[in-house]
């Protein structure tokens, strides 16, 4: 039983780190999809590269 | 002349800020700082001051009285200044600068600095015309300060408009504008102390400032007519003083600065009911419940509504209810002037509406960080947004942090602040406290990445960060480049008026002609801040009555008892004019697409020495 939490135990702190980096990156990848990309100035910038948004 | 004056005005009221604030000084915990000492001196005083000039207001508001006070204000405070600044420093220093969040702080006031100077402009949709800025104008022009019962939200405690008229007085009209340099600088120093306080040293501090100040709900919140940067100043610092109390003169100090941001907006008595709450809990988790921690809760109590009381009086005595105007459940208690039952609800039904964000139910609370991050416009006043780092780093702050007690009762300040702004009005920029100490959570958040996640978290931190401070700084510089093209180019400022200040023919002739003695406004939304000429306006755009069961068309035919010279008729708003065919013996003067101005026939005018708005008054 003492055995199987501290594997699991182990286990979660090998994954933490990555935890936080996918949470950061998921945090930051949204910000750029919706605040810059879906801003005005996003807009007209993929507009010129050709690319449209559609409704 | 258009910098002279309100650079001059400015720096008055804060030197006299000083020499006010310095009441305070005994009060002081012998262990804070250089920088907080000066930030507690010049915000408390700045509040302290607001008060004094409101007082002595009601009595008489005229330029001399202004001065008189200030001066003798800024002459304690050059002596306060002299002695702070011989004292010796403890935690700042200038090689411990930060460059990078530096540059970001100084961009934006630089930015602030700039366009403070240029002359207000916009519709009676901008807060600071309908009211922040009206109120200073009127209390000036009739040298008293007084309700304006065409305008309930005028009535609002006003701690910071007193000092905008203060400053509109010594400076013009610029004067105001230029203040948020002070506020927002007196926000980031108080910024700055709290997060030493909550452990964090110089650097990290300096890059809390940083988040703080490229914050573009925090920054809208700091200008343009709006006092939230000095109201959250002022709560943090009643919060640390409070959390941090031993003694009754602790808690005397804590209950000073809250009963200040009460007499600066009717949202801080739920920051101070919450602080209440707060320390409650923290001297009972103490397990140290000596008695004279009971006397201090007291103390705090007592002193905080001793220093609000003069506003809310003001408003029971004057207008029959403290707060006015008065949520619905209160109309059960008070019967309050100028508003009826259901101009109340409708305004109470309209604020609900507008506050409403992005939703109310138990998933858009849940949700709150991620809208707040995303979609700030949907929130009032949050355009630009609150940056990514709270979101990204912050719950990393949190977790750190857990076991603290500071900060677990920072975090329990933190929610309930945020459950009752969810629940009343979601106004983006009514939180800017708990945006400071969330930042505060987000520098810890980092190093805590730092440590935790070495591989990429100090590179992911790092972008989270510099994304916030650069997306807030372009959206902050980019919102503010009219106020600064206005202020260096008096073409560009002419145009701007042209375009932005609505009926602006109407006024130049109003203000310019000498036989317009007072004007009657008859349409609810047309924005008198820009009219120098006193005024009769019967019904506010809320549905106030300035006289109560007169019907405007009774008015018009009883115009010489008000001594009305002019009536002015606008279409706004997509509602036609009010005197359609109901005009009688009034004589056309003036006539643009959406704007008529009438004479009223000299035999019908009486003079009366008073003034319209103060009519209802003496």
């Amino acid at each position: 039983m003492d055995r199987t939490a501290s594997r699991s135990q182990l286990r979660l702190e090998k994954l933490f780190p990555w935890l936080i980096e996918l949470w950061i990156a998921a945090v930051l990848l949204g910000f750029f999809v919706v605040r810059i990309l879906g801003s005005g100035l996003g807009q007209r910038l993929l507009s010129s590269l050709g690319i449209h948004a559609t409704p | 002349m258009r910098v002279l004056y309100p650079l001059a005005a400015n720096l008055l009221l804060l030197v006299a800020s000083f020499g006010v604030g310095n009441l305070l000084r005994p009060l002081f915990p012998q262990t804070l700082g250089k920088l907080d000492r000066l930030a507690a001196t010049a915000l408390g005083g700045l509040g302290i001051l607001g008060t004094l000039l409101f007082l002595i207001g009601l009595l008489r508001f005229s330029r001399s009285v202004i001065l008189g006070a200030l001066i003798v204000a800024a002459v304690f405070g050059v002596a306060a200044i002299l002695r702070e600044v011989k004292a010796p420093d403890s935690h700042f220093s200038l090689s411990g600068v930060l460059v990078l969040p530096a540059m970001a702080v100084a961009l934006i006031l630089v930015i602030t600095f700039v366009g403070g100077f240029a002359e207000p402009v916009g519709d009676i949709k901008l807060d600071a015309i309908s009211y922040h800025f009206l109120g200073p104008r009127v209390w000036l022009r009739d040298a008293v300060i007084h309700p304006l019962p065409d305008e309930a939200h005028a009535s609002f405690p006003a701690v910071v408009e007193t000092l905008f008229a203060a400053l509109t007085s010594v400076g013009g009209t610029r004067a105001p504008e230029l203040f948020a340099v002070i506020a927002l600088s007196l926000l980031l120093v108080v910024a700055f102390g709290f997060a030493l306080r909550m452990g964090l040293d110089s650097r990290g501090a300096w890059w809390t400032v940083a988040l703080v100040g490229t914050m573009p709900v925090v920054y809208r919140g700091s200008y343009g007519g709006f006092n939230d940067a000095v109201v959250a100043g002022l709560c943090l610092l009643a919060l640390r003083f409070a959390l941090d109390a031993v003694e009754p003169k602790d808690y005397a100090l804590a209950g000073i600065f809250a009963g200040l941001a009460m007499g600066s907006k009717y949202t801080a008595i739920i920051a101070f009911l919450l602080i209440a709450g707060c320390v409650f809990l923290n001297i009972f988790r103490g397990g140290d419940q000596k008695p004279g921690k009971i006397q201090g809760l007291l103390v705090f109590f007592c002193s905080a509504a001793v220093v609000a009381s003069p506003w809310y009086l003001r408003n029971w005595l004057v207008l029959g209810s403290p707060i006015y105007p008065p949520p619905p459940v209160l109309l059960r208690f008070f019967t309050v002037k100028y508003m009826s039952p259901e101009a109340i609800h409708a305004l109470a039904a309209l604020v609900r509406k507008e506050g409403d964000g992005m939703g109310r139910s138990l998933s858009s609370f849940l949700l709150l960080p991620v809208h707040l991050t995303y979609h700030p416009a949907n929130f009032l006043n949050g355009a630009g947004g609150v940056g990514v780092a709270l979101l990204a780093l912050a719950p990393f702050g949190m977790w750190m942090l857990r076991r603290e007690r500071s900060p677990q009762i920072l975090l329990l300040f933190g929610f309930l602040q945020t459950v009752a702004w969810f629940l009343t009005e979601q106004e983006a920029r009514f939180l800017i406290h708990l945006y400071v100490i969330f930042a505060i959570f987000a520098s810890w958040g980092w190093r805590y990445v730092t440590v935790n996640a070495p591989r990429f978290g100090p590179l992911l931190s790092g972008v989270a960060v510099a994304c916030s401070i650069l997306y807030g700084s372009f959206m902050i510089v980019s919102s503010r480049l009219d106020d600064v093209h206005a202020a260096i180019s008096s073409n560009f400022e002419r145009q701007r008026m042209a375009r932005e200040v609505p009926f602006l023919e109407s006024f130049a002739y109003l203000n310019g002609n000498p036989e317009v003695g007072k004007v009657l406004v008859v349409a609810p939304r047309f924005p008198t801040f820009y009219l120098k000429k006193s005024y009769l306006k019967p019904v506010g755009r809320y549905g106030e009555e300035s006289l109560p069961g007169v019907a405007t068309h009774r008015l018009l035919e009883n115009l010489a008892a008000f001594g009305i010279t002019h009536v002015i008729d606008v279409r706004v708003d997509d509602k036609d004019f009010q005197l359609q065919g109901k005009t009688g013996n009034l004589a056309l003067v003036f006539e643009k697409e959406d704007q008529r101005i009438y004479r009223v026939p000299s035999t019908l005018v009486v003079p009366t020495p008073t003034s319209p708005n103060t009519h209802n008054w003496h």
